[in-house]
């Protein structure tokens, strides 16, 4: 210790410092927080996945398309309620198949959605976001994990994913029976239970978005059916996603009895329009 | 006693039914597209919330208070709309669908605000 003070003695204060440096950059301490190289390996590997950034807007015309020229194998049952749906819209008493601002769910959020989504890809995960009904989204799993054996059932299911070259096929289960499988938001019915969602998601185009999705709907088709959605994508910040809040056109602006700005109950409205009911 | 407990029952489920919030993303076949009507007016409130956004004006002529639905901020943010595209007190030149069942209330189709020279529709 002693000659180590000694030895110490004899450096000049420049020597020291220099000592320092090199002492700091052999042996700084791990950053905390750091990606592990596999991780580092795994960013480095979205780099090869093909480019869905930008913004996604549903092509409302193939939808409307699809509604008219791809008619999902219903049951006789289900039939009949779609039959008296599409007579009632006809007739202008549109059925309000998406009610009570419970969300689209799936695959109904990838179908009749007028509103954007981006895609986001991080390691084993590609996460669909939302504008409408809350800004909903999608997480689909591609860290190669099984689904659940006994799921919780929920508006978008479980899904898991894998790519197929340039391709993401996505698998979905544990749809709650409630969601609905809607070809317009007047035309569709419950699920019913027991839906499987396969879809095949890939790029047409530089700027579309292809997803082939099949329905396996045994409470309510009598065979799987397949339908097509496409996205148009849009760049450039004016086309952001913007906060969707589904309930707040019930509300209207107001103050509590503090004082407090608040929501306040608004007039019913017509089939979840703005149009108050009874004002004519 | 059972009576009076089946009536509160009752008047219970009938306001439930009336405070019953509506809002949802529904289909427009309640307002006739095969009618495009086109009126001026002045503008008394433009909503600009979710799920839709609206537009109370009072029409030239009947003094009519119109009540129209628009879709939603995000679709007419990406079409060029702002908040401020309609104001309190502006002019407007509106076309619209108007509502089947009759009455001052109808679909937007497109606007065009005299007050500021600006036509606005939807536009992706």
């Amino acid at each position: 210790m002693a000659g180590a003070v000694s030895t110490m003695g004899r450096l000049s204060l420049g020597a020291i410092f220099a000592l320092g440096l090199a002492a700091s950059a052999v042996a700084a301490p791990a950053r905390v927080g750091a990606n592990s190289p596999a991780l580092q390996q795994q960013w480095r590997a979205i780099a090869n996945l093909p480019d869905w950034s930008g913004i996604w807007d549903p092509d409302r015309a193939n939808e409307a398309k699809q509604l008219r020229e791809n008619k999902p194998p219903w049951n006789a049952a289900a039939q009949k309620v779609i039959d008296f749906q599409q007579k009632e819209l006809v007739e202008g008493r549109p059925t309000l198949v998406l009610w009570g601002c419970f969300p689209h769910g799936h695959p109904t959020w990838m179908m009749i959605n007028h509103n954007v989504m981006e895609i986001i890809f991080s390691p084993g995960r590609v996460t669909m976001l939302g504008e409408v009904d809350g800004n909903r989204m999608r997480r689909i799993f591609t860290d190669g994990r099984k689904h659940p054996e006994d799921p919780d059932l929920t508006f978008h299911g479980h899904s898991i994913g894998h790519w197929e070259g340039d391709t993401l096929v996505v698998d979905t289960v544990g749809v709650a029976p409630q969601a609905p499988i809607a070809q317009s938001e007047a035309i569709g019915l419950s699920n019913n239970g027991d839906m499987h969602v396969v879809e095949r998601i890939r790029l047409t185009d530089e700027n579309t978005l292809e997803d082939i999705i099949t329905i396996t709907a045994p409470k309510v088709f009598t065979k799987p059916w397949t339908t097509t959605s496409y996205f148009k994508r849009l760049r450039g910040p004016q086309y952001d996603i913007v906060e969707g809040q589904c309930v707040r056109g019930d509300y209207e602006e107001g103050v509590d009895k503090d004082g407090y700005a608040t929501f306040v109950a608004g007039p019913e409205r017509v089939n979840g329009g703005v149009v108050p009911i009874g004002k004519k | 006693m059972k009576a009076t407990l089946k009536r509160t029952a009752c008047v219970a489920l009938g306001l439930l039914a009336l405070a019953a919030p509506a809002s949802a993303h529904h289909s427009a076949s309640m307002f006739d597209r095969t009618k495009p009507t086109t009126l001026t007016g002045v503008v008394k409130a433009f909503n600009w919330v979710n799920p839709h956004c609206s537009i109370i004006f009072v029409a030239d002529g009947t003094g009519e208070t119109w009540n129209v639905e628009s879709t939603s901020p995000g679709v007419l943010t990406r079409s060029g709309w702002t908040k401020r595209s309609l104001n309190p007190g502006d002019k407007i030149e509106i076309t619209l669908a108007p509502i089947r069942t009759g009455g001052p209330a109808g679909l937007s189709l497109e606007i065009k605000n005299v007050t500021t020279g600006e036509t606005l529709k939807r536009a992706v």
